[in-house]
């Protein structure tokens, strides 16, 4: 039976210690900075100056929540079960009255309600500048974005809590960590367009459903979709995803459901693997 | 009705908290070398007793408490605590039944010590600010509980650890290294603490190396030797199934010392089974294995040497037990 009370404990031990993190203040405030500056000055990528309505602003976002949202959730979570195998607290831990599965969900929730923090003061300044700018009906457009971006940090903290849980030292759970960050931010879209291109789209396997379920394998590109198939007038800026792609795949209930994976099931998979870890 | 009330006060007695049965636990190694940590581990720790168990590094002390306290598993066997096979995994309810302190120490270095204590308790369910000041006061560090633990000696950690241990009113305590990194006054604090929860009836399992303090709180010994259970049982059991020896040790005023040849003499008449005499202080060893032959030796010295300052009994206690199973490791590597 699950104590609620146990993994509040957990998740604000886990809270306290990371909003002390400083390297997690310098990119809360790199986030900040950036989505103030590609808000008001920055629709370069699109060839424009200036504010330009939400959707230019967000499709502009959207990129940088990308690299460094995933960045984020990866610093906050490499360590959390690995830092305290090294550092000795672990074996405290497991002897209280809480189980394994307490404790891990302990850890992320505490985590969890960082991330959303670090996305909400990140892209507060934004926030207030469409406001300011715009009718309030385009801020609901402007709090989707912030929302699914909340979901791209917590997905990728469940899979940084999994490789926590399998790692034994923090040096292998970072370099994992990096290799992964790397590979589905920069690699991975490449791969699907090299193929494409090498085979000129005409391969038997290679179809729009195809590369559609293949972009569902990264949450990176989830995020894409899905921030597109919510927000109006979107997947005009943002090209890529939204070519590549049949209707089939913007269909929301699906997204939501592949975002809502991609969060349990690394959750449940790094839950298992610390209830077998041994010491 | 005074006999099954003594058979049921005896079945008491021997209740059994922790049964160890056939426990074998390997690691695999590089290049498929197989290294055998715990060998056919085979004991039970009875209720109220406080079982110390020794033996050199690597012995197996630690895999073993680790293998009970649920953190790692064994490769074969089976144990129970409480009547409950926890062989796979330690519950909830089980765990809420043990006070632990691990080998190696470690605390959010964040927190203060009576945080510490705040978020040990919330993780079993306690929230007594009076008891945890009551149980940080016994440990003696009432006065440091606002300070980050980070500024802790690795004395004051440990004494912080017996403090969370305590928490849950425990009925079983498991110390791994307990006394390690305290200085002799702290070890000596920690040896009444334990005597504490002794004579509150609660049960004690410790590893430790300081022989000499762990020996007059221990009801039983348990020597481990390259991952084997080599003796078990209390001090005089272990030094008789050893055959280790009393000696008396004997001071001469004046620097009179007996004639080897009486010595030879009372040694042929097997009234002492050896002797050594000492190069300075005029001191010499008498080794007797028979508890009942003091009397008579101590008469025999009386009534012979006037020169006699002083004569003292040392029974053979743990360090002399653990030497012989040391010495026994050496000719084994």
């Amino acid at each position: 039976m699950i104590n609620l009370k146990v993994i509040l404990a957990i998740s604000k031990k886990e809270f306290i210690n990371r909003i002390k993190n400083i390297s997690l203040f310098i990119l809360i405030f790199i986030l900040a900075i950036l989505s103030f500056a590609i808000s008001y000055f920055g629709t370069s990528p699109f060839g424009l100056t200036g504010y330009h309505g939400t959707s230019v602003t967000i499709a502009s976002l959207m990129s940088l929540s990308i690299y460094l949202i995933p960045l984020i959730s990866f610093i906050l979570g490499y360590d959390s079960i690995t830092g305290e195998e090294e550092d000795g607290t672990m074996p405290l831990l497991l002897s209280s009255s809480a189980s394994r599965s307490e404790i891990y969900l302990g850890k992320f929730i505490g985590l969890t309600i960082v991330i959303s923090i670090a996305v909400f003061v990140g892209y507060g300044i934004s926030g207030v500048i469409i406001l300011l700018k715009e009718s309030i009906s385009h801020i609901t457009g402007y709090f989707t974005f912030v929302f699914s971006s909340v979901l791209l940090g917590i997905s990728f903290l469940s899979i940084a809590l999994l490789i926590s849980s399998f790692t034994r030292s923090r040096t292998a759970s970072i370099t994992i960590s990096v290799f992964l960050w790397f590979f589905y931010i920069f690699i991975y879209d490449l791969l699907l367009i090299g193929i494409l291109v090498a085979t000129k789209g005409k391969a038997m396997f290679i179809n729009n459903a195809v590369i559609g379920g293949f972009l569902l394998v990264n949450p990176a590109d989830v995020y894409r979709l899905f921030t597109i198939s919510f927000i109006r007038g979107l997947k005009g800026y943002y090209g890529l995803t939204s070519i590549l792609t049949g209707k089939f795949i913007l269909n929301r209930f699906l997204l939501i459901f592949v975002y809502i994976m991609w969060i349990f099931l690394p959750m449940l998979s790094g839950i298992l693997i610390f209830y077998k870890k041994r010491y | 009705m005074l006999k099954q009330e003594l058979n049921k006060e005896q079945a008491n007695n021997d209740k059994q908290v922790i049964r160890l049965d056939n426990i074998h636990k390997d690691y695999k190694l590089r290049g498929g070398y197989l290294f055998k940590a715990l060998i056919d581990i085979n004991f039970s720790v009875k209720e109220g007793e406080v079982l110390t168990i020794v033996g050199h590094n690597g012995a197996g002390k630690s895999t073993l408490i680790k293998i009970i306290m649920g953190l790692t598993k064994p490769t074969s066997g089976g144990i129970k605590i409480f009547d409950m096979d926890v062989s796979l995994m330690l519950p909830k309810n089980i765990k809420a039944r043990i006070g632990y302190i691990p080998e190696a120490v470690s605390f959010y270095g964040n927190l203060s010590g009576f945080e510490i204590m705040r978020f040990f308790g919330k993780l079993n369910n306690i929230y007594n600010k009076k008891l945890f000041e009551e149980l940080l006061d016994n440990a003696g560090i009432l006065k440091a509980s606002d300070k980050k633990v980070i500024a802790y000696s690795k004395g004051m950690r440990q004494r912080l650890a017996f403090a969370v241990s305590r928490i849950k009113n425990p009925e079983l305590y498991i110390f791994d290294e307990p006394t390690s990194g305290m200085d002799p006054s702290g070890i000596n604090e920690f040896v009444s603490l334990v005597k504490l929860i002794n004579d509150e009836g609660k049960t004690v399992i410790l590893t430790s190396h300081i022989l000499p303090e762990v020996e007059n709180i221990s009801n039983r010994i348990c020597v481990m030797l390259n991952g084997r259970v080599a003796a078990l049982g209390n001090i005089p059991e272990l030094a008789a199934n050893l055959g280790l020896t009393s000696k008396i040790n004997l001071r001469f005023k004046g620097g009179a010392i007996p004639e080897k040849n009486w010595f030879d003499m009372i040694k042929t008449e097997q009234l002492i089974s050896d002797y050594e005499i000492g190069d300075r202080n005029s001191t010499m060893n008498l080794k007797f294995l028979e508890e009942n032959r003091i009397k008579l030796i101590k008469e025999v010295f009386g009534k012979y040497y006037n020169d006699l300052a002083d004569m003292n009994i040392q029974k053979p206690g743990l360090f002399e037990i653990y030497n012989h199973f040391s010495i026994k490791k050496v000719s084994n590597d």
